[in-house]
């Protein structure tokens, strides 16, 4: 895992040094601050080393825990990401609990009906999910149920200028919630339920299934009881692997719904040349991918002894 | 029960006929995937030749008068900021975001199949070093990385007609190591086959061995993988369009025409503007998903079911 992230910081950080301009070209360039001064305070801040040499002080600093300094926050980027993941969490979490609570039904039962009218319209509405473009989706449904409807609020966390607290508060973030959760579920729907039919689907077709039915077991039996329990396997590792990734943010969805999640903030980052946040997000997610494969690999191996003998 | 014997009578009349065929016949009986086919073959001729028959085909034409027409018989899905033909965009945006699609995938899955078979055939530290490389880009989240790759474009002012062919060219960079780490497992079960070690027994040479005997027997996967593929390359194209660093004006695609009209005033009044775009995207994304999704139940025989 180590020379995995070593490679990938090594990538982004030249990725980050080919952008032209620093924070302080894009602070400043435009305001009447003397070309010295600039020049100055690049010196100070370090920007004019080599590339290898930023490089090396960014390691050196982050193998200590210190991910350096956001300049568009005034904040360590630990701080930053500490204040905003947690935005990003509630969106994630929420959805995939719906998501689970909805496409694990519907999986089984359209792979205990392989083919029949359900299945069909099902795999349809599942592949929909699939294929839809996040930034239409989310634009869709704020026009339908904000703009035409006015039922929900359009943008944000938590209504502007109003000082909530308590249960009003957690209302008014709820009402906000809605769109963007609705929009996250609708997106991740598809590719679990296809996941659940499938696995289901392999269980299916086992011999041991076969067993069970002639032994003369009621299909509810066999289904729930024998076929359900060898599925949840892959769909447990399939669980697994997404876990890490509700701390990653959703860039466009957070985007457009103008939610304070991470996703948002990385994008307005980039505009702000805010580098040390880039390189912080980013080994954040790729982290975060790494710790998902290691969660599921681990799931495998519990659940099924056969694995373990690799 | 006479279905399947007729199958076989069918099947005897033809003498034999091949894996390829029997697939083919499994395709065109689900309905589902022929629909799809169907609507992604209209999706394309409506984008290719569709701007023949248009009288507003020339894009740098702009027609400030008639900007933000809402549909009428003159342009049936109104115009847009510059008083330009929707339609007409519509077609010309579906040939860049398609062609996006289909060069990024022809390209990241030749990297991907060739590397996959290669690190498959050979294993030893050529597959160790070429693993760990996988590792790495498959741990890179994609859409950070191909808008940070995109600020560095826009900052070095590259010509938007050209930054196309680089998007083609990043997304399949990033996109190869899942790819090639599927192949590389198809590879390792096919290696140990008797039919390989007959190869090994006649004294074939390596690239003999991979081209001629191990990738027909992949290439099935690397159909439906390519398939399925497209679609995804699409979304993320028209994703990072929407963003601004895809696909930039004045070349359309369906991407930033949604993004044309998402500023407050378009959004909420002239729907006609950002609507179609993106119901464009999701029809031909569907379709191409739907389509690969019945190519793989009949190409895969695992994927049998009764």
């Amino acid at each position: 895992m180590i020379p995995i992230l070593l490679g990938v910081s090594i990538i982004v950080f030249a990725l980050v040094a080919a952008i032209p301009g620093d924070v302080i070209d894009a602070q400043f360039g435009t305001s009447k601050l003397p070309a010295a001064k600039i020049a100055e305070l690049k010196n100070a801040l370090g920007f004019n080393q080599p590339v290898w040499q930023r490089y090396f002080t960014w390691l050196g600093n982050a193998l200590h825990g210190d991910f350096g300094y956001s300049f568009q926050y005034n904040e360590p980027v630990s701080a930053v990401i500490h204040s905003f993941i947690w935005n990003s969490f509630l969106l994630a979490i929420v959805s995939f609990g719906l998501e689970m609570a909805i496409a694990i039904p519907i999986g089984v039962l359209s792979a205990t009906k392989v083919h029949s009218v359900f299945d069909v319209i099902f795999t349809v509405v599942a592949f929909a999910g699939i294929s839809l473009p996040s930034f239409f989706l989310a634009l869709l449904l704020q026009k339908i149920f904000s703009v035409d409807l006015g039922w929900l609020p359009l943008e944000g966390m938590t209504s502007v200028g109003m000082n909530l607290t308590g249960g009003a508060y957690i209302g008014d973030v709820i009402q906000h919630m809605i769109l963007p959760v609705i929009c996250l579920t609708m997106m991740g729907i598809g590719g679990m339920m296809r996941y659940v039919r499938t696995s289901m689907l392999e269980v299916i077709n086992q011999d041991y299934i076969r067993t069970a039915r002639s032994k003369g077991l009621s299909e509810r039996v066999v289904i729930y009881k024998h076929a359900l329990k060898n599925a949840a396997i892959p769909i447990m590792t399939f669980i697994g692997n997404a876990i890490p990734g509700l701390f990653s943010g959703a860039l466009i969805t957070e985007t457009v719904f103008g939610w304070p999640g991470i996703g948002k903030i990385f994008l307005t980052s980039i505009t702000k040349r805010d580098y040390m946040f880039i390189m912080g997000y980013i080994m954040l997610v790729a982290l975060l991918i790494m710790l998902g494969n290691l969660i599921s690999d681990i799931l495998y191996s519990v659940a099924d002894p056969r694995i373990r003998l690799k | 029960m006479s279905k399947k014997s007729k199958n076989a009578i069918s099947a005897s009349q033809n003498i034999v006929e091949t894996p390829w065929r029997i697939s083919m016949r499994k395709l065109r009986r689900n309905k589902v995937a022929m629909v799809g086919l169907i609507f992604l073959i209209a999706m394309v001729l409506f984008c290719v030749i569709g701007p023949l028959f248009s009288p507003y085909s020339n894009i740098t034409e702009v027609d400030i008068v008639n900007a933000k027409q809402p549909p009428s018989s003159l342009h049936w899905l109104g115009t847009d900021t510059s008083g330009r033909d929707i339609l007409t965009r519509l077609m010309l945006g579906g040939r860049v975001s398609l062609m996006v699609g289909l060069i990024a995938t022809a390209l990241e899955i030749f990297i991907g199949a060739f590397l996959g078979c290669v690190s498959g055939y050979y294993g030893g530290a050529v597959d160790a070093v070429m693993m760990r490389i996988v590792d790495v880009v498959l741990s890179l989240p994609a859409l950070p990385i191909l808008i940070m790759i995109s600020a560095i474009f826009s900052d070095r002012h590259v010509d938007t007609g050209a930054r196309i062919y680089y998007l083609m060219l990043i997304l399949a960079c990033l996109g190869w190591a899942g790819i090639c780490r599927f192949f590389r497992g198809q590879v390792l079960t096919v290696r140990e086959t008797d039919y390989m070690a007959a190869t090994e027994a006649m004294g074939l040479h390596d690239m003999r061995k991979i081209f001629k005997h191990i990738m027909p027997n992949v290439f099935p996967l690397i159909i439906v993988t390519a398939t399925l593929e497209v679609g995804n390359m699409i979304l993320t194209e028209s994703a990072m369009s929407f963003l601004g660093v895809g696909v930039l004006p004045p070349y359309a695609s369906w991407g930033n025409m949604v993004q044309e009209g998402s500023n407050m005033v378009d959004f909420t009044l002239h729907p006609w503007m950002w609507m179609p775009a993106g119901f464009c995207i999701l029809a031909t994304v569907l379709c191409i998903n739907l389509f690969g999704d019945g190519l793989r139940d009949a190409l895969d025989p695992r994927m049998t079911v009764k």
